[in-house]
């Protein structure tokens, strides 16, 4: 037992294969979703902060070669201005001609660059030209002091770019700039050397920078060679200590990425280094941000999954459905047949699969089952009509010869009416027992049959029998099996009256209740003991004095035709008389009887 | 019925899911602006102060998708004006509002208005008389006054002569809190102090009065500016009664024209604040105020004394000189 139910499988406990099934496709279905979008979720995962590594990458030394090739630019126009003539001219010629074209010059490059800041040079005497003839050297600010000049003076080219610093060179202003700068040498005198500086503001480096932020929070910001500040989006607030960046672990990484900071405000760093500049490009995004969007994506997974595993429901639902449909449709058709009702167990075959061909087959069958009912019924039908008739009591031969004689007697003595009625009685009589092949009659026709049976008896019996004959209308229209009661008047008569000393009262009452008939044989012969109404209906008391017949016949041929339940009942007590009840039901209980006995569409038959 | 169950769990599940749509949807779409009102008690673009002030605002303003405008009264003492302005503001009902109060007392029914309207309140640079606000961010001013007055007792340290002081505005907290720390930090020498005056936040008073106090104190040893204008002003004086180098000019908050003459060894030393930090404070403050998180009650944004030597220490120079990307 415990062996069985351990191998009895989970999907084998469902009550329906539909459910089963359907449960079956949606678990397939469910694990694969669940698998897709597990794999999906790490993937992209890890996909997201990839691609997020590679595009910062990707633009950060983007931003390093646009700035490279900016301050090439911006040292190309430095280099085209100092080798003009007019300054050599200017600075050591001391030529103001050539001084009034370089202020045109310097006007030209202030107008067309809006990220030049200052423009300028300072002879070695100390004059200077800053800008135009105007603006005014701040005289207070120590040029030897200026860290970009100590810079240029060590720098071995000759040229230099300062990191970010304020400019003081010009009286009352304070510029954080990025200066340019190089040392120009006497053509005439090589121990003579004067100063090329341009000033350059953030416009063009703040465009390059913040234009290709990374992310919505991320930075793009730029380190010197020391890891100071040159620029960055935030510089004020890096100023003003209310932000800080990782610059020294910046510039100790060796790697072009790092992950620095704990939580939501961890970072991704990503580095790109300038052999020209010497500057280092700074790509800066939080990695929550980066996560974020990645939150999306899952969500939207998630989502997909979801409608996913809701449209697989309705299709798993559909889907078992159409295939367990026709199962069920066979289930329930079997069930029909199992109750009986074989009208409706023909299906119709929708498919070509294996549950059409089963289909099919079941169709045969049920088929091949009801025509073998029927046949059943039919050979049923018949052997019960020859039972019928091997049953049937015919006229008693002695009761014939004994009524003929009486009617000789009657002629001899020239009882002529008498004569006359009992003759057309036992003509009506006969008539009556070779009438038809019909195994029923009218309940009115059989009282005629029995009142002509008991005339002549009557006749007969001339000072011991009386009888008394009653039939309720609506009962006389009813059928009933053909010779029922004479056989049993007859024994009334030989068994009860005959007997009996006085006249004797024979009484048959007919009427109807709602379902029955019930017909009423009431003699007050002699009575029978209890004994002998006990085995009244056994085979072997046939009556020598009657046909043969007896009341196991009637009461046989009754059950037969009628079922058990109904058919004769006594009742009787000796010396006062005896009572036979003949129940029989009406005409539609039996119709109804019929059809619930052979089946739901069987009336026809 | 089964089949219905069915049918009910799809409709839930296909429901959820537009739940979850919408809601994805919503995050996307939802970006929530803040209108923060900044109302300052004079004009930003005159002083190099409050520009400082508003670019801190705005660099917040633009990191948390603040809508900030910006409004003042022309002059620091008309407060009458700046109500008239803030009571404006109040209509179009900004979800918080900077204030740089003009007046320590006649502000306060205004400032009650604000906080009655459930607008959020920051106080800037100067406080009022009943702590209505939300949270203030200024210079601990008692402190930039003590800090003053002990570097003006360090000067003074071998030498006799009075010191006479320029307030700003008569009655403004900062202004009361500036001399209280800048006699605190004096100890002995405030004995010193011969005349305090005041210059409405004026170059020209502040001139007017200093020269008359070089005038009519002729062992004047140390002018105090106790802002921009009285320190400018005064220096101006100063530098043309060419009494630099005799006279101590010292003074509080920085400026372009401070610097110079502070390289120019006209003013001696001066008190700077951190304008930018107290702008950007402010408003992350109020940003906070609006989204329910907890705030500092006070935040003190720092002073630094600045002099002729560690002027150009890079460390100062961050402080002292704005940055400015776009110029």
């Amino acid at each position: 037992m415990r062996h069985g139910k351990r191998r009895r499988s989970l999907l084998g406990q469902m009550t329906s294969i539909r459910q089963a099934f359907f449960l079956a496709l949606m678990m397939l279905v469910m694990a694969g979703i669940v698998i897709v979008v597990c794999i999906s979720l790490r993937y992209t995962n890890s996909m997201v902060y990839e691609n997020s590594v590679a595009y910062t990458k990707q633009i950060v030394s983007q931003v390093n070669d646009d700035i490279d090739s900016y301050i090439q630019y911006m040292e190309n126009i430095s280099t085209m201005v100092s080798s003009d003539p007019d300054l050599q001219s200017y600075m050591f010629g001391r030529d103001q001609e050539a001084g009034k074209r370089l202020e045109e010059q310097f006007a030209i490059a202030l107008q067309s660059h809006t990220d030049v800041r200052n423009i300028g040079i300072i002879a070695p005497d100390g004059r200077y030209l800053i800008n135009d003839a105007q603006t005014k050297r701040n005289l207070y600010t120590v040029l030897s002091e200026q860290p970009w000049y100590q810079e240029l003076l060590e720098a071995p080219g000759g040229t230099a770019l300062s990191s970010s610093h304020v400019q003081n060179l010009v009286e009352g202003k304070y510029p954080w700039v990025i200066t340019l700068s190089r040392v120009i040498y006497s053509r005439e005198k090589s121990s003579e050397q004067g100063l090329f500086f341009i000033d350059l503001n953030y416009e063009s480096i703040s465009r390059l920078c913040d234009n290709n932020s990374v992310g919505r929070q991320g930075e793009v910001f730029i380190l010197d060679k020391k890891g100071n500040i040159v620029y960055h989006p935030r510089q004020q607030m890096l100023y003003g200590g209310l932000l800080t960046e990782y610059t020294e672990e910046i510039m100790a990484c060796r790697t072009d990425s790092m992950r620095i900071g704990k939580g939501r405000n961890e970072k991704l760093y990503t580095i790109s280094r300038s052999s020209k500049t010497g500057w280092t490009v700074v790509g800066s995004v939080y990695t929550a941000e980066l996560l974020s969007g990645d939150m999306q994506t899952k969500l939207l997974y998630l989502l997909t999954a979801f409608a996913l595993c809701a449209a697989a429901l309705l299709i798993a639902n559909v889907l078992a459905r159409s295939i367990t449909g026709p199962i069920q449709r066979l289930r329930d058709s079997m069930a029909r047949i199992q109750e009986g009702k074989f009208d409706r167990a023909h299906l119709e075959v929708e498919t070509r699969n294996e549950i059409g061909v089963l289909t099919e087959a079941f169709n045969a069958m049920t088929d091949r089952i009801r025509e073998l009912m029927e046949q059943i019924i039919h050979e049923q039908k018949e052997k019960r009509k020859s039972e019928m008739k091997a049953l049937q009591s015919q006229i008693n031969p002695h009761f014939l010869y004994n009524t003929l004689d009486s009617i000789i007697w009657m002629a001899e003595s020239g009882k002529t009416d008498e004569v006359v009625l009992m003759t057309a009685s036992l003509a009506r009589l006969l008539r009556q027992t070779i009438g038809t092949e019909e195994e029923e009659t009218t309940i009115a026709r059989e009282f005629e049959y029995v009142k002509s049976y008991l005339t002549i008896q009557k006749m007969r019996y001339k000072d011991k029998l009386d009888f008394f004959m009653e039939l309720d209308p609506s009962a006389g229209q009813e059928m009933i099996v053909k010779l029922i009661l004479q056989p049993i008047v007859e024994n009334a008569i030989y068994h009860g009256l005959k007997y009996k000393e006085t006249m004797g009262m024979l009484s048959v009452v007919g009427y109807g209740t709602l379902d029955n008939i019930i017909i009423e044989i009431r003699d007050n012969g002699v009575g029978m003991d209890r004994e002998t109404l006990e085995h009244i209906f056994e085979k072997h008391k046939v009556n020598y004095q009657s046909n043969g017949v007896g009341v196991y016949n009637v009461q046989k041929r009754l059950q037969l035709y009628y079922g058990q339940g109904y058919g004769l009942s006594y009742a009787s007590t000796p010396g006062e008389g005896t009572v036979v009840t003949v129940k029989i039901p009406r005409m539609h209980r039996r119709q109804k009887q019929l059809s619930e006995a052979i089946g739901g569409g069987n009336e026809k038959i | 019925m089964r089949r219905y169950k069915i049918w009910i769990a799809a409709a839930v599940m296909l429901l959820v899911c537009a739940f979850f749509g919408f809601w994805i949807a919503q995050g996307r779409t939802e970006n929530t602006r803040y209108t923060v009102a900044f109302v300052g008690k004079s004009p930003v673009e005159s002083s190099d102060f409050w520009t400082s002030v508003r670019s801190g605002m705005e660099m917040a303003a633009e990191e948390y998708g603040v809508e900030l405008t910006c409004c003042y009264s022309d002059a620091e003492t008309n407060w009458e004006e700046q109500n008239k302005i803030l009571r404006d503001v109040i209509q179009e009902h900004p979800n918080a509002i900077l204030l740089a109060p003009a007046s320590y007392t006649e502000t306060i029914p205004v400032m009650e208005e604000i906080k009655s309207e459930g607008i959020k309140l920051v106080l800037v640079d100067s406080e009022a008389e009943r702590q209505i606000q939300d949270a203030v961010v200024s210079t601990d001013n008692v402190e930039a006054g003590k800090k003053l007055g002990t570097y003006v007792r360090q000067l003074m340290r071998d030498k006799e002569g009075s010191i006479a002081l320029i307030g700003h505005v008569r009655g403004v907290s900062t202004a009361i809190d500036r001399e209280e720390g800048f006699r605190e930090g004096l100890q002995k020498r405030e004995k010193d102090i011969v005349d305090v005056v005041f210059c409405d936040s004026r170059y020209d008073v502040a001139y007017e009065e200093a020269s008359e106090l070089i005038r009519s104190h002729p062992d004047l040893k140390v002018i105090a500016g106790l802002n921009e204008y009285s320190t400018i002003g005064a220096a101006r004086a100063v530098r043309d009664l060419g009494k630099q180098g005799q006279i101590y000019m010292v003074g509080i908050d920085s400026s372009m024209e401070t610097i110079t003459m502070l390289e120019a060894h006209v003013v001696t030393g001066i008190i700077i604040q951190k304008p930018f930090n107290m702008g950007y404070v402010a408003m992350e403050d109020a940003v906070k105020l609006i989204q329910g998180k907890p705030v500092e009650k006070r935040t003190n944004s720092g002073t630094k004394l600045i002099t002729r030597s560690n002027l150009n220490v890079e460390e100062n120079q961050k402080i002292l000189f704005p940055f400015d990307s776009k110029k």
